[in-house]
């Protein structure tokens, strides 16, 4: 029996995260490859905008960097960014409410009712089964619901994170979770109502 | 929502989809005798199962090359401020080394003068 140590998955993640924290740039940039999209993805999905989705997934992976000395580890990895994520977009959409007036803002809550008072023929399920329509209605309901509900749906449905995870990423415990979550569906479901989105037709 | 007639926890796993085929025709059939709740709940269940369809977005490809020029430029400021700084730390040695000398020569002095 050889009794040669091999390393192990855990041992290779301790050893990344220790090089990470020595701020090793391939290390970074292995961070950055792998967390890239659902960084980008959240961002997307919260801000509405591409052009602000990706300067908040920038700004997201510079503070990463500048944190990284101190990043103890107490969190995965992924929670840890989408947290910097979160308090970024939360942040600019904040900025965005403080300089819209005047300015349709698609993340305004109230801009809803402007949207859904827009007559819009019912989508039927041949016109809905075409796809990208449907999605752009999806994804306009989403962005009209308040941000913290849209996060809920947003790290729950769309990137499928365990509520535990939701959790240490959101701040909220698990039974407020739950209680929002379901608010946060049943706004979804009022919203895509109101454009004519009907589910047997998706 | 009023009085629920399944426990909250398996009515979400429902809307998800999570149960299996038998239990979940169980729930369906409690949750029908209640019309205006089954509505509520298959619109709830269908705003997941479109939501779900949403796939998550990738990355713009020049993200990487952004982040990773934003670190060079700030690694090239830290590195620049400390070469600034150096200086400033090597005059104040210096100083620190003059102070030492004219004590030990003071010093010397005094001794001499005993």
């Amino acid at each position: 029996m050889s009794w040669t140590r091999w390393s192990t998955p855990a041992d290779e993640a301790d050893a990344w995260l220790e090089r990470l924290r020595a701020r090793d740039e391939t290390a970074f940039e292995l961070l950055v490859r792998r967390h890239q999209n659902r960084v980008y993805s959240y961002c997307l999905r919260m801000l509405n905008s591409p052009a602000d989705a990706e300067e908040i997934a920038q700004e997201c992976f510079i503070k990463a960097w500048q944190a990284l000395p101190g990043f103890r580890g107490d969190a995965e990895i992924s929670t840890w960014l989408l947290r910097i994520a979160r308090n970024l977009s939360l942040n600019r959409i904040q900025h965005h409410r403080r300089r819209g007036a005047g300015k349709h803002d698609p993340l305004d809550e109230t801009a809803g009712g402007d949207l859904a008072s827009l007559e819009r023929p019912p989508a039927t399920p041949e016109q809905q089964a075409a796809g990208g329509r449907l999605r752009a209605l999806v994804e306009e309901a989403l962005g009209v619901l308040p941000p913290d509900s849209r996060e809920l749906i947003i790290l729950r449905d769309i990137e499928g994170m365990e509520y535990e995870e939701i959790t240490r990423v959101t701040g909220l415990c698990l039974g407020t979770l739950k209680s929002r979550l379901h608010r946060a569906r049943s706004h979804l479901a009022d919203a895509l109502r109101a454009r004519g989105v009907h589910g047997s037709g998706g | 929502m009023g009085h629920l007639p399944v426990p909250t926890d398996q009515l979400e796993a429902w809307i998800e989809g999570r149960l299996p085929e038998e239990e979940s025709s169980r729930i369906k059939q409690r949750v029908s005798t209640d019309p205006q709740l089954d509505g509520h709940l298959q619109d709830v269940a269908d705003a997941v199962r479109l939501v779900r369809s949403l796939s998550g977005e990738k990355a713009p490809p020049e993200l990487l090359a952004h982040v990773k020029t934003r670190v060079r430029a700030r690694r090239f400021r830290q590195r620049l401020r400390d070469l600034l700084n150096a200086p400033r730390l090597h005059q104040s040695s210096l100083e620190t080394a003059a102070m030492v000398g004219m004590l030990l020569m003071a010093f010397a002095l005094l001794v001499s003068s005993l």
